[in-house]
C-alpha cells in the first residue's frame, strides 16, 4: 500500500471514529438534523398514509369510466421524479406565485408537503393492490356475518394489515432518503429545513466526511430498522 | 296471521348488462329445506345472493316477516337474523374461536356471554380442540366447520348456503352434510342450500327449485320433482337418463299406450290420442331379464356396454339401431356386452311430461 493510499484510509477511518463519536455523545447539530429528518418524514408519510389508504381501498373496489385512467396516473406517481416535484412547489411557492402568499418556502411544511406528494401515490397503488388481492366474496361473508359498513372496513383492514404496513414503510423509506425536493423548497436551512440528506450533500462538498459519514450512518440504521420491523412483521403473521 | 318469514316476488338480477335472474318468486316459511338446484351458470348463487341481500336486484321485491328489504327493514337488521355461508370457508386471520365469535362480536355481545354462546358449537361441530388454532393450519374440512359453527352460533332465521361442501372430498362432504341435516332436523331454521348435487339435494331439502339459464323451471317438493319432472330439460338437469319421444295411440281406463319406435308402451299417466309426446322411463324401475315375462312393458334389446359409477352398475341396452335405454343393476347382476336381453318396466315407471320441451315459469 503506498504513501497516497495510507493517508487516504487512515482520514476515512478517522472521519468514520469521529461520526460515532458525533452521535454517541449528543452532538446538538447532528441531532437536531435527525430529529428534523424524522418530524418530516414522518409527519408526511403518514399524512399519505390517511389518505392514501380511503382512495387506494376506493379504487380497488369501485367501477366508473377513467378508473383504469386513475390508476396509470397513480402508477406514474410511483416514479415521480423527486427534483421534479421540488421544482414544481418551488415554482408554485414563489413570492408572487399561486401559492406564495403562503409563506411557506423554505420552511419543514414545504417539505412536508413535497415529500407527501411522493408517497402518495406508493400507499394508493400498494393499498389498491392489497384491496384487490383480498377475496371478493370475503366482503359479503362479513356483511352477511352481520357487520356495519364501519365494521366491514375495519375487519378488511386488518385483513391487509400487513401490506398496509409494508406500504407505510415503502412511502417513509421513499421520502427519508429523498433529496432532491427537500433541498429545493427546504432549501437546507441549518436548524430548520436541513435534513440527513441535504446535510451529507453539503457536507460532504465541504470535506466534512466524518459528519456526512456520521448521517449516512443514521440513514443506514433507519433503513435497517425499516426492514427489521417488516420482516419481523412479516414472520409473525406468516401462519395467520 | 303470520306474514311469510321470507318472500320474492317477481325477483330479477343482472350481472354487468346481462340478466342473470328473471322473475323468479318464492315463499319460504321456518323450518323449510328448499334446495337451489341446477347446471353451472344457471343462476342459483345469483338467486341466493339476492334473497340474502347481498345482490342489488334489478326488479321486484323480497321481504322479510312481511317488510320490504332494504325499505321497511334495513339489510344490516336482516343480516343480523340471518347467516350466510360460501363455497370458500372465508375465515379471517386469527384462531378459529375467533372467527366463531366473530358474528357475536359485531352484534356487540360481551365476552363470558359469547364464550358461553360459541363453546356448544365447538363441541357440536367436534372443532372444540382447534379452538386456539390458527386458521391458516386448518384442512378443508376443518376450515368448513369453523365455518358452519359461525354461521349456526348466531341462530338464524335463515339460513343461506351457497355450495357449502362442494370443494371438501367425498367422505368429508357427506358426513358434514349428514351433520348439519341433522343439527338442522331439530330447529326451525329455514335453509336455502345452493347446490349441483341432485343427491345432497335430496338428503338435505324436501323442496327443490330447478334453475336454468336465470329462469325457475320447477319448483315443488323434492320427491315431485324427482317423481314428476316438469320437462325434458329439468330430467336432463337432474341427471334422468331414458328421455324418448312418442306418440299416443290409445287411452281409456285401463291407461294410455305409446308407440315408441314400433315399441307399445304402457303408462298410466293420461295424454290425448294422436299427440306426440315426451315420457321417461324411469332408470331405477327398469329391470333386465334373459327370457320373456308377462309384465306389460318389455323390450328387447343388446347389451352395448356396462360402467360402473359409485356403488353402481349401470348398463347400457341398444333397441334397435336408434335408441338406447340406461339401467341401474346389482353388483351382482353383470350381462355381458353383445347379450341379448329383455327390458322391463311396469307402466307407472313411465312418466309423461306435461307439456313437452316447455318450461314452467316459476310457480308461488
Amino acid at each position: 500500500m503506498d504513501a497516497v493510499s495510507w493517508e487516504y484510509w487512515s482520514e476515512l477511518g478517522s472521519g468514520f471514529v469521529d461520526a460515532i463519536l458525533l452521535l454517541a455523545t449528543g452532538d446538538p447539530e447532528t441531532w437536531t438534523i435527525i430529529r428534523q429528518s424524522l418530524v418530516i418524514s414522518i409527519t408526511a408519510s403518514v399524512a399519505s398514509v390517511i389518505l392514501g389508504v380511503p382512495i387506494g381501498a376506493w379504487v380497488a373496489v369501485s367501477s366508473f369510466p377513467g378508473r383504469n385512467l386513475l390508476i396509470a396516473a397513480f402508477n406514474t406517481g410511483f416514479g415521480l421524479p423527486p427534483v421534479v416535484v421540488g421544482l414544481i412547489l418551488s415554482i408554485l411557492l414563489l413570492r408572487h406565485g399561486p401559492l406564495g402568499g403562503l409563506n411557506l418556502r423554505f420552511t419543514p411544511p414545504a417539505m412536508m408537503v413535497a415529500q407527501f406528494i411522493l408517497c402518495l401515490p406508493i400507499v394508493i397503488n400498494l393499498t389498491a393492490v392489497a384491496v384487490q388481492q383480498l377475496n371478493p366474496k370475503l366482503r359479503l361473508q362479513m356483511r352477511a356475518l352481520g357487520a356495519s359498513r364501519s365494521q366491514l372496513m375495519w375487519l378488511l383492514g386488518r385483513e391487509i394489515r400487513l401490506p398496509l404496513l409494508g406500504a407505510y414503510m415503502a412511502a417513509f423509506g421513499a421520502v427519508v432518503h429523498e433529496v432532491g425536493a427537500s433541498q429545493m423548497v427546504g432549501g437546507n436551512l441549518p436548524g430548520l429545513t436541513r435534513v440527513l440528506t441535504t446535510a451529507i450533500v453539503m457536507e460532504t462538498g465541504m470535506g466534512h466526511y466524518d459528519r456526512a459519514m456520521a448521517y449516512g450512518i443514521v440513514l443506514l440504521v433507519l433503513v435497517g430498522v425499516v426492514a427489521g420491523l417488516l420482516t419481523w412483521v412479516q414472520q409473525r403473521d406468516a401462519y395467520r | 296471521m303470520t306474514p311469510t318469514l321470507l318472500r320474492a316476488e317477481g325477483l330479477s338480477a343482472r350481472r354487468g348488462d346481462r340478466t342473470v335472474l328473471e322473475w323468479c318468486n318464492l315463499s319460504v316459511e321456518p323450518g323449510d329445506r328448499i334446495a337451489i338446484y341446477g347446471p353451472n351458470g344457471a343462476g342459483k348463487s345469483t338467486l341466493l345472493q339476492a334473497l340474502a341481500g347481498l345482490l342489488p336486484i334489478a326488479s321486484g321485491i323480497v321481504s322479510f316477516r312481511g317488510r320490504a328489504l332494504g325499505q321497511e327493514v334495513s339489510y344490516l337488521e336482516f343480516h343480523r337474523r340471518t347467516a350466510a355461508m360460501f363455497q370458500e370457508s372465508l375465515l379471517l386471520r386469527g384462531t378459529v374461536r375467533h372467527n366463531v365469535e366473530l358474528g357475536l362480536k359485531l352484534r356487540g355481545m360481551a365476552g363470558p356471554e359469547r364464550a358461553a354462546r360459541v363453546q356448544p358449537w365447538l363441541d357440536r361441530l367436534h372443532i372444540s380442540h382447534l379452538a386456539n388454532r390458527l386458521v391458516g393450519s386448518l384442512s378443508g374440512g376443518e376450515a368448513q366447520r369453523t365455518s358452519l359453527a359461525r354461521a349456526l352460533v348466531l341462530e338464524p332465521e335463515v339460513f343461506f348456503l351457497d355450495e357449502p361442501f362442494a370443494a371438501l372430498d367425498a367422505p368429508t362432504r357427506a358426513r358434514l352434510a349428514q351433520e348439519l341435516a341433522e343439527i338442522l332436523d331439530g330447529r326451525q331454521i329455514a335453509t336455502l342450500f345452493v347446490t349441483h348435487d341432485i343427491d345432497e339435494a335430496a338428503e338435505m331439502c324436501s323442496r327443490c327449485l330447478v334453475l336454468d339459464a336465470g329462469r325457475v323451471l320447477q319448483q315443488d317438493s323434492m320427491e315431485t320433482v324427482l317423481e314428476r319432472p316438469t320437462s325434458r330439460r329439468v330430467a336432463e338437469i337432474i341427471g334422468m337418463p331414458n328421455v324418448f319421444e312418442g306418440r299416443v295411440v290409445e287411452s281409456g281406463p285401463g291407461g294410455t299406450w305409446l308407440d315408441w319406435s314400433g315399441h307399445r308402451i304402457h303408462t298410466n299417466a293420461e295424454a290425448r290420442v294422436g299427440v306426440r309426446v315426451a315420457f321417461l322411463i324411469r332408470q331405477e324401475r327398469i329391470r333386465l331379464q334373459t327370457t320373456a315375462t308377462e309384465m306389460t312393458n318389455h323390450i328387447r334389446g343388446r347389451v352395448d356396454d356396462g360402467r360402473r359409477r359409485g356403488k353402481s352398475r349401470f348398463v347400457s341396452v341398444g333397441i334397435g339401431n336408434r335408441h338406447r335405454i340406461e339401467v341401474r343393476s346389482d353388483l351382482s347382476d353383470r350381462p355381458s356386452s353383445g347379450e341379448e336381453i329383455i327390458v322391463l318396466f311396469p307402466p307407472d315407471a313411465v312418466w309423461v311430461f306435461p307439456e313437452q320441451g316447455g318450461s314452467l315459469t316459476c310457480a308461488a
